[in-house]
C-alpha cells in the first residue's frame, strides 16, 4: 500500500470520526434541550411575567448555547450557564421595556400579560435578583449554590436575595414563609 | 407550610411544559443557530478584506487631503509687495547720460560733468556709476515697496549721507528719474526729469 493511498485512507477515517462525534455532540444537545428548554422558559417567565416574551428569550439563549455547544458541553454545569445567560437576557429585556418612553407606550395599546395571575404580581414587586432566586428556588428547587451560580454571585448574596424575597413575599402575602 | 403553599402557587402560576411544542422550538433554535454561523463564517472572511480596504481609503483620503510635502513650497506667509506700474516695466540692464553742466549751488559751482551710468540687475535692485570724479565714486538705486518709490544713494559723500527719492520709468528705450524727494540739491538737478539712454556699446562711454 503506497503512502498517498495511506494518507487517504487515515483522513477518510478521521473525517468519520469528526461526523459520529458531531452526531453525538447534537444528539447530546438535543436530550439537553428537551431537559432543559421548559424550566428555562418557566425561570425567564417569572422575571419578565410574560410567557411568550420568556419563549423568546429562552430561544435565544439556547441559540448560543447551541452555537458555543462544543466548548459549553464540557462544563461542569451547562444547565447553569444557559439558566444565566437566559436571565441576563431577560433582564436587559425587562430594562429596555423600562427605558421606553411614556409616549411609546401611549401610542402601544396596553398589552394583557398572559400571566397575570397573584403570583406574577407578586413577583413583579420584587426586585430583579430577588425575583430570580425566589423563581429557582420554588419552581426548580435548586438550591442556594445554583441561585449564586445564575445570578453570578457569591453564595452568600444569593442566600440574602432568597431570605429577603421571603420576607417580602411574607409580608404580601401576610403568610408565614419559613426559610428551608 | 406556607413555604408548600407558595410553592404551589408558583406552580400553579407558572403552568405545565405540556403546551411547550419542544421539537418545533428546537428545529427553530437549530435553524437560527446556522444561520448565525454561517454569518460569522461569512464575517470572519469578509472583515480582514474590508478592513484592507477601509484602510486604503483612508490612506487615499489622508493623501488627498494633505499637501504633498515633496512639492516645491510656495511662500505666502510673506505678502508680495504690491509693484508700481512704472517697476513692471523696467528692465534689467544698463543705461547712460552724459552730464555737461555743472550745478550752482549756494555755496559754489559742484562740478557733475561726466558719464553717468545705470545699471539694474534686477527690476527692484542696481548701481549708479559716475565716471567723472573719483570723488563721486558710485552709488546705489533700490526700490523701496513701503513708498512705492526707488531710493537712489549717489553723490553721498557730497549729499552728507542722505539719500533721496526718485520714481523710474521706462520710456520707449530710454530710462527716466523724476525726482520725489531729495534733499540733495545738487543730485535733484542732474538726475530730475533727465533722460539715460540704453548702453550698448563702450564707445558711448567715451566723451
Amino acid at each position: 500500500m503506497s503512502v498517498a493511498s495511506v494518507s487517504a485512507t487515515a483522513n477518510l477515517e478521521l473525517r468519520g470520526r469528526q461526523r459520529v462525534a458531531e452526531a453525538e455532540a447534537a444528539a447530546d444537545y438535543d436530550a439537553f434541550f428537551r431537559t432543559e428548554y421548559g424550566q428555562v422558559v418557566r425561570v425567564v417567565q417569572g422575571v419578565l411575567g410574560d410567557r411568550a416574551r420568556a419563549e423568546e428569550v429562552a430561544q435565544e439563549a439556547f441559540v448560543r448555547l447551541l452555537v458555543r455547544w462544543d466548548k459549553v458541553a464540557t462544563y461542569e454545569r451547562p444547565d447553569a450557564w444557559v439558566r444565566r445567560v437566559a436571565v441576563r437576557l431577560a433582564v436587559r429585556v425587562s430594562r429596555r421595556d423600562r427605558m421606553r418612553t411614556v409616549l411609546e407606550r401611549r401610542v402601544e395599546p396596553p398589552v394583557e400579560k398572559q400571566s397575570s395571575s397573584e403570583v406574577f404580581r407578586l413577583l413583579d414587586r420584587l426586585p430583579r435578583a430577588q425575583r430570580v432566586a425566589i423563581v429557582l428556588h420554588y419552581l426548580e428547587d435548586r438550591p442556594v449554590s445554583d441561585i449564586a451560580a445564575v445570578l453570578g454571585c457569591a453564595e452568600v448574596t444569593a442566600r440574602v436575595h432568597l431570605h429577603r424575597a421571603r420576607r417580602r413575599l411574607e409580608e404580601l402575602l401576610s403568610w408565614q414563609v419559613t426559610d428551608g | 407550610m406556607a413555604d408548600d403553599k407558595l410553592r404551589r402557587e408558583f406552580n400553579a402560576a407558572f403552568g405545565s411544559d405540556d403546551d411547550l411544542d419542544v421539537d418545533r422550538m428546537l428545529a427553530r433554535v437549530r435553524g437560527a443557530a446556522a444561520q448565525r454561523s454561517r454569518r460569522r463564517r461569512w464575517f470572519t472572511a469578509v472583515a480582514p478584506l474590508a478592513a484592507a480596504a477601509l484602510s486604503i481609503a483612508v490612506l487615499l483620503l489622508v493623501r488627498v487631503a494633505l499637501p504633498d510635502n515633496s512639492a516645491p513650497k510656495t511662500l505666502l506667509a510673506t505678502p508680495t509687495p504690491s509693484v508700481s506700474p512704472a517697476l513692471q516695466t523696467l528692465h534689467v540692464g544698463q543705461w547712460y547720460r552724459h552730464v555737461v553742466n555743472d550745478v550752482t549751488t549756494p555755496s559754489g559751482v559742484v562740478h557733475v560733468g561726466g558719464v553717468w551710468v545705470i545699471r539694474l540687475s534686477s527690476t527692484t535692485r542696481g548701481v549708479i556709476e559716475i565716471h567723472s570724479s573719483p570723488e563721486f565714486n558710485s552709488g546705489a538705486l533700490r526700490y523701496d515697496a513701503g513708498r512705492d518709490t526707488w531710493v537712489v544713494t549717489a553723490l553721498t559723500r557730497y549729499c552728507g549721507g542722505k539719500s533721496g527719492t526718485y520714481d523710474i520709468e521706462e520710456r520707449g528705450t530710454a530710462l527716466i528719474l523724476t525726482h520725489v524727494d531729495d534733499p540733495c540739491t545738487v543730485r535733484a538737478a542732474t538726475l530730475d526729469n533727465n533722460v539715460f539712454l540704453p548702453l550698448t556699446d563702450p564707445s558711448q562711454l567715451m566723451g
